[in-house]
Formats: structure tokens, sequence, C-alpha cells
């Protein structure tokens, strides 16, 4: 960085006009305005935006699902009481066992973002009119003065020498432009002059990153518990329309032990009509549409008939066993007669365990009328044999597994990614090619043309030998003649 | 091809330890000599030119720069054998990463050798980098195969190798700072100046930050495809965001505040000592980066 514009700014103290401000005593909005941009006030957001996530990480969070329930969440304050004490009513209140949701954290967002654009705003301005009209005329103490020079004696006559400068500097990658003065011509010569741009997309796609995440937040559905047994269909719901059936899940081990896949083979339907078929594993989600099936968990599920004592159907579908037993020996799922007002719980030995209620192989039906919490019958049933409960004919078909899904709809990650290429752009650009000006003037000399050359950058070692490079090459091609100077440093 | 590749991380090993003994080594015969020099100035009056003393330890240093290049050489073979052997990038348990972590510091270090030519940032990081190496020794080093959350080669790969470049950075950098912070009561004959160190700190701040975002980015990335989430405030996620924000206060303080020096070493010691935790972190928080 070496353009008078930003180098006033790097000083950091505020310009003068807003000192003066102050003591006049300034509007309220100014006030704020000024603080917004202040690198002080940004740099204490940054490092309360740091300690609060600090402290979320240290602290154990309490998950999303526990704190949209306040009983779940007492429940949870309890469980983590003993690892803090008394301390947890304090917590709780300063609302740190959601930091990431807390008014702290949010807040400081949203100043931050507020900081952001209001420095973004007020810095573009400048960064165009150093990138696209420099000031062109330097002064002579300018060329005796700057940290790194050089001085190149020519016999070439001005244009001549001009052309070789403009030549050697291009080789170099600078571009440039020229202004004539009288006798003498001024040059600037710029190396990425773009790249301080990189600045304003790093701060403006942080706040683009953060707008997604809002997005993310307030938008969408996300499904943590789809459980889709093989061989039945499953609604989607959130209004999307679309219904999910697994043809097929798979799971296989490593000879020693650990999962190597987890594989369903899903099929999507929009209003009863396929419109995909896919296999989903983890790492492979199935994308339709904006809505995007991840393959998450499985476990066992039976296949349920029901029929009036007429015959008539009302469920032939398998029922996923998503829960434990309180025991943990049984795994239990549920499905609803919702005509008869049934609900019907399925409950099955879990794989390596002996539920001496219920022979293996078989499985055990729970009916409850909706509401009521006296079972109107309990029954063992063996596959394939039906059994009476409540006036329906209930038979346990066969076993079968399901395959569980996160399903998603998540409009905001698009914002999300566009800012993250953004970012990461924007840091390449600003640290890995950084904008280099260079200025020189060449005036008639007496056997030809003197040339000048000089550039300010303080604060990279490095750039004094990238300096010491170009000089040579300038000299090499603007001589002959004998260099009455060597550059850099070494004449200061 | 895996016992070839633990052969040579226990090359490397040896490699960094007789590095650092040359660099100490160094620092040992510039001091001896510069005693002798002044017992001798004050018995006989003799006058030693300050370019002869320096340079024994100058030649000792050379000695030990070469065997940091062996060791990043041997580290790199390790590292490459692995990855033939296990058909994915080495960085799937905490052995591989470990390993990886050193290479990182001695990469990094090496491309500083390169470019600024000052040896004595490798007597902090060589010491880091034997750690890591040592650390490996103590947890398993079978070959795990991948499980399903893991099994993207490319995200994998990437998304650490960045880390790895990262971590090594900011190993460089805190090496550069500390040696600031070492010197606060004045120079010490044999380190680079001042300004040289508080430069060469902010030089690895400047590779280190663009890819820890990028390793971020990546894992925000693989997250939504493997998890369905591009992020969760899983443990190690936060903790990654802690070394970025700490690094941005670090950058914007330099430059739009102009903190150089002590207050700027120390903030740089903070990134490391973040991005340590961030990487020992799933060791006692758990969390989904538990990989073992
Ligand atoms: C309140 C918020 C912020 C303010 C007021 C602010 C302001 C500034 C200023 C004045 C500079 C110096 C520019 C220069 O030297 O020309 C800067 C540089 C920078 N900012 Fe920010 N910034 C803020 C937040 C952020 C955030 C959240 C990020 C991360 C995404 C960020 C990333 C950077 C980077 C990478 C640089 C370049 C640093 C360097 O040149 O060494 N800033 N910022």
């Amino acid at each position: 960085m070496s353009s008078t514009v930003s180098t006033a700014s790097r000083s950091g103290r505020p310009p003068r006009p807003a000192r003066e401000l102050r003591r006049a005593g300034v509007a309220p909005h100014a006030w704020i305005l000024r603080k917004l941009t202040s690198m002080r006030v940004a740099l204490m957001l940054l490092l309360v935006l740091g300690l609060l996530t600090l402290v979320g990480t240290l602290l154990s969070q309490a998950p999303a699902a526990v704190r949209g329930n306040p009983a779940a969440y007492a429940e949870w304050l309890e469980a983590v009481r003993p690892k803090y004490g008394g301390w947890t009513e304090v917590l709780d209140i300063l609302g740190l066992f959601s930091v990431f949701s807390s008014v702290w954290f949010k807040g400081t967002l949203l100043l931050l973002s507020a900081s952001l654009i209001t420095c973004s705003l007020r810095r573009s301005a400048g960064l165009w009119r150093t990138a696209t009209r420099p000031r062109m005329v330097m002064t002579e103490a300018f060329f005796e003065r700057a940290p790194q020079r050089a001085k190149i004696t020519s016999e070439k006559d001005p244009a001549v020498a001009l052309a070789a400068l403009r030549s050697a500097f291009r080789k170099n990658y600078f571009r440039v432009s020229v202004k004539r003065d009288g006798e003498r011509v001024h040059v600037c010569a710029d190396r990425f002059r773009w790249a301080p741009f990189g600045r304003i997309f790093i701060h403006l796609s942080f706040v683009l990153i953060l707008v997604g995440a809002l997005i993310t937040a307030t938008s969408g559905f996300r499904d943590e518990s789809v459980a889709v047994p093989v061989g039945s269909r499953v609604n989607v719901g959130h209004g999307t329309g679309l219904a999910v059936e697994a043809k097929s899940f798979a799971d296989s081990y490593y000879p020693s032990g650990p999962p190597r896949s987890y594989e369903s083979r899903l099929v999507l339907y929009k209003g009863g009509v396929p419109v995909k078929t896919q296999d989903d594993r983890v790492n492979h989600p199935v994308r339709y549409d904006g809505i995007t099936f991840y393959q998450s968990f499985f476990g066992p599920a039976v296949v349920m008939q029901a029929r009036t004592a007429t015959g008539r159907v009302l469920f032939n579908q398998g029922v996923a066993l998503l829960y434990v037993s309180q025991n943990e020996k049984d795994r239990v799922g549920r499905f609803l007669l919702p005509q008869q007002g049934l609900s019907v719980f399925v409950v099955s030995p879990a794989s390596g365990e002996v539920d001496p209620r219920i022979p293996v192989g078989d499985t055990q039906l729970e009916v409850y009328r909706s509401g009521s919490n006296t079972p109107v019958g309990i029954q063992t049933l063996s596959p394939g044999k039906p059994a009476s409960i409540g006036g329906v004919g209930f038979t346990f078909v066969r076993e079968r597994e399901f395959t569980g899904l996160i399903v998603a709809q998540d409009p905001g990650s698009t914002i999300v990614w566009i800012g993250s290429a953004l970012l990461v752009l924007g840091l390449f650009m600003v640290f890995l090619f950084p904008h280099r000006r260079v200025r020189a003037v060449i005036c008639p000399g007496p056997g030809g043309s003197e040339v000048a050359v000089a550039a300010i950058e303080r604060h990279h070692a490095g750039f004094a030998a990238q300096f010491e490079r170009l000089a040579a090459d300038l000299r090499r091609s603007v001589g002959p003649g004998p260099a009455t100077k060597k550059g850099g440093r070494a004449d200061a | 091809m895996l016992s070839l590749s633990q052969y040579c991380v226990f090359a490397g090993m040896i490699a960094v330890v007789l590095a650092l003994v040359c660099y100490v080594l160094a620092f040992a015969s510039d001091r001896i000599f510069q005693a002798r020099v002044m017992v001798a100035a004050d018995t006989v009056g003799a006058k030693i030119t300050a370019v002869q003393d320096g340079e024994v330890a100058r030649g000792v240093a050379v000695f030990g720069t070469l065997t940091s290049w062996l060791a990043f050489g041997f580290l790199s073979a390790a590292l490459a054998l692995r990855w033939g052997a296990t058909g994915h990038g080495p960085f799937a348990n905490m052995y591989e990463f470990s390993v990886a972590f050193a290479w990182g510091a001695l990469s990094v270090n090496a491309y500083f050798l390169r470019r600024y030519r000052q040896w004595t940032i490798g007597v902090i990081v060589l010491p880091v980098a034997l750690g890591m190496l040592l650390y490996s020794t103590t947890v398993p080093s079978t070959a795990t195969p991948l499980v399903p959350a893991l099994q993207n080669n490319l995200l994998l790969t990437v998304h650490v190798a960045t880390a790895v470049i990262a971590y090594g950075a900011f190993a460089v950098g805190f090496a550069a700072a500390l040696l600031y912070l070492v010197q606060s009561g004045g120079g010490r004959r044999l380190l680079p100046k001042r300004e040289l160190l508080d430069d060469l700190s902010y030089r690895a701040t400047l590779i280190g930050f663009p890819f820890l975002t990028l390793t971020i980015v990546l894992g925000a990335i693989w997250a939504d495809i493997a998890w369905g989430r591009y992020w969760s405030w899983d443990p190690k996620e936060s903790a990654s965001l802690v070394t970025w924000i700490v690094c941005l206060a670090y950058l914007h303080a330099r430059s739009a505040r102009g903190w150089r020096g002590q207050r700027a070493a120390l903030l740089l010691t903070l990134v490391f000592a973040a991005a340590l935790f961030t990487y020992f972190g799933n060791l006692f928080f758990g969390g989904l980066h538990s990989y073992g």
C-alpha cells in the first residue's frame, strides 16, 4: 500500500474535522456515524465477538430443540447444574447457555455490520480515486526523501528514455501513466492497482455472509427425523408437495468394524408423479428443487397392515421404530388410524436384546384411543397372523429397515457461498497481490536525461529488495550510461 | 508402504532434533566466543573483529538449516507414502494430522528461510514441529478406514491441507513474535533486528489468515454436504472462529491503528495459542469433529 489516500488513514487518527465537531458538540447521528466508522470501536466489537464465541465454545450450549421448549429447557438446566452450581442462574439470565442466539451476539453482529457498511462506503470513493486518478506531479522533495529511490543517468533524450522506461515497467507488469509538465515528464506506474478493492470485497462479503445466515435462520426448514421405511412413501410436508420413497437401504462395514457406507435408493414424487430417482449417501445428498435430502441415520421398521372388519385396508406401510423404550430393550414406532381415532404403538426387541414378553421374531402392538392413557388392547403378533384389537384387524407383515433422512431447504446458503467466495477472493487479492505504486520523473540532463524513481512502502521489508530489482531493470533498459548513484537506502 | 512412511517420520524427527542441536550449538558457540573475546580483551587487550566472531556460529547454523530442509524432505516423503498407501489425503486421524502439522510448520519455515534467510526463527519453529511429531508417537498410527462422513476425498484433502498451511504460518509468526519479545530488553546478537522480526511475523500472518479463512469456508461447504448444515457451532468450528477473530483483530490493530512491536507480538502469540487450542480442542470437548 503506497497510495496517499490510504497512508493518511493508516495512522488511525480521526480526520481533523471530526475532532473539531466533537469539540463543538455534535448532533447524535453524526456522533453515531463517527463511532461506527471508528477503528477503535470496530476493534472492540471484534473482540467482543471473539469473547462471546469463546464463551460459547467453553460453556455447554442448550441444543436448539431444547431452547424452544420451556419444560425441556428446565430439565436441561438441571442436568448442567452440577457443573456450574450457583452460576447456573446467572449464566441462564445472561443468556450464555445459548450465546449464539443471545441478544449480545446478535447485537454485536448488527453493530459490526453497520460499521462495516459505513466504513466501506466511506472508503470506496477514496480507493477509486487512488486507483484511477493518482496525483501525477510529485515534488522534487518526494524523489529526494522517499524510502525507496533510485537515480538513473541516461544518454538517451527524454522521449527515448520514456519509451525505455515504459517498456521496462511493462515488463515488470506495471501499468504506466504519463503526464508532461514543461520539460519534466512525470510517470506513475502501478501494479495490482485494483487490489485494494479487495478490502471492500472483504468487508461487504462479511455482511453478505451475515445476511445469508440470517435468511438461513429465519426461512426455509430443516427436518432432522424423516424416517422412511424401505418400500414406503412419506410426505415431506412444509408446503413442498414432495413425497419420498425408499426403494432400498444398505449399510456396510469394514472388516475391522467401522462403518463403510450408508446408502438408500430414493424416489421423489411431486404430486404423486415420480420426479427423481437417485442413490442417497453420506457426502452425496440428493437435491431437488432447492430441497436437499441427506442420508443421516437408519434403524429397524416393521410393515403393518390394518383392515376394517369388512376388509377395507386402512393402513399398509412400514412403521419406523424410531424410539427406544425406557428399559432400552425395545424399539418403538407409532402410527395413527385417524378415522378410528386410534394410535398404535409397535414394540419390537432391539437387535441383540431379549424381552421376555415378546418372543423372538414377533412384535407387540399397543393400541390407544387418541387422548387416552389406557390401552384398548395389547397383543403380540407373529408374522403373517392377523389379530383384532379395538375392532380393527392388524397384520404384522414383515420386518424391514428404515432410512433416516435430514430434509432441508436453506435459501440462505447460496448467499453465504457468494459471500465466502468474495471473502476468500478479496483476501488473496489484498494479501498476495498488494498494490504497488512507483513514480518516476524524467528531466533533460547534460548528456541526455536524468531519471529519478521512487516509491513509498515503509511496512514491508521485502519491498526494498523488490524495488532494487525493479530499479536495476529500469537502469538496464533506460541506460546506457554510467549509473551515478546506487538506488535504495544505500545512498541515504 | 505404511511402515516405510513411519520410518520417514522417524528420520524426519531425528533430522529435526539434529537441526535444533545445530542451532543451539550456533547460539552457544557464539556465546562462548563472545565470552572468550571478552576475556581475551580483558587480559591481553586482543582485538578481534566482529566479522570473525559470528562466523563459527553461522557455519554451524548452515548445517542446522540444511538438516531442517532434510527433515522437511523426510516428512514430505512420509506424507506422500501414506497418501499412496491409504488412497486419501494423509489427514484423517490424529496421527496423520499431527505429522501434517509438523510438515506445515517446516514447510512455511522453509519458505521463509528461502525468502528472508533468517534461520533463527527455526529455534522456535523446530521445537513446535518436534512437539507435534512426539505427540504423533503417542496416538495410534494405524491407517483407519474412512467413515462415511469423511468420505469426500477432495474436501478432506483441501480442507485439511489449507489448515496445515495456516497453522504452519501461525507457528512461524509465533516464532518471530516470540523472538521479538525475548529481545525486548535490547538487541541480542545473532537474532535479526526487531523491526525485521516484527515484519516477518506480519508476513507469516498474511499467509496464515487467508488460508485459515479458506479452511473455514471449505469446512462449511463440507459440513453442508455431509451434515446438511454449513455451520453448527460445533466446538471445533467455534474454536477456529475464535482463532480467526483474534487474527482479524491483529490485522486491524496493525494496519488501521498502527500497532507494532510488543503489543502486536503478544496478539500473535495469542493467535498461535488459539490455533493450538483449536487443534487439540476435540480431545477435550468432543463434538462432530471427534474422529479420534
Ligand atoms: C467493524 C468493522 C470493521 C471496520 C471498521 C474495518 C475497517 C478496516 C480498515 C480501516 C482497514 C484498513 C484498510 C487499509 O489499511 O487500507 C481494514 C482492513 C481489513 N479488514 Fe476490516 N474492518 C472491520 C471488520 C472486518 C471484518 C469483519 C473482516 C473480515 C471479514 C475484516 C477484514 C479485513 C481485512 C482482511 C483487512 C486487511 C488488513 C490488512 O491490510 O492488513 N474487517 N478494515
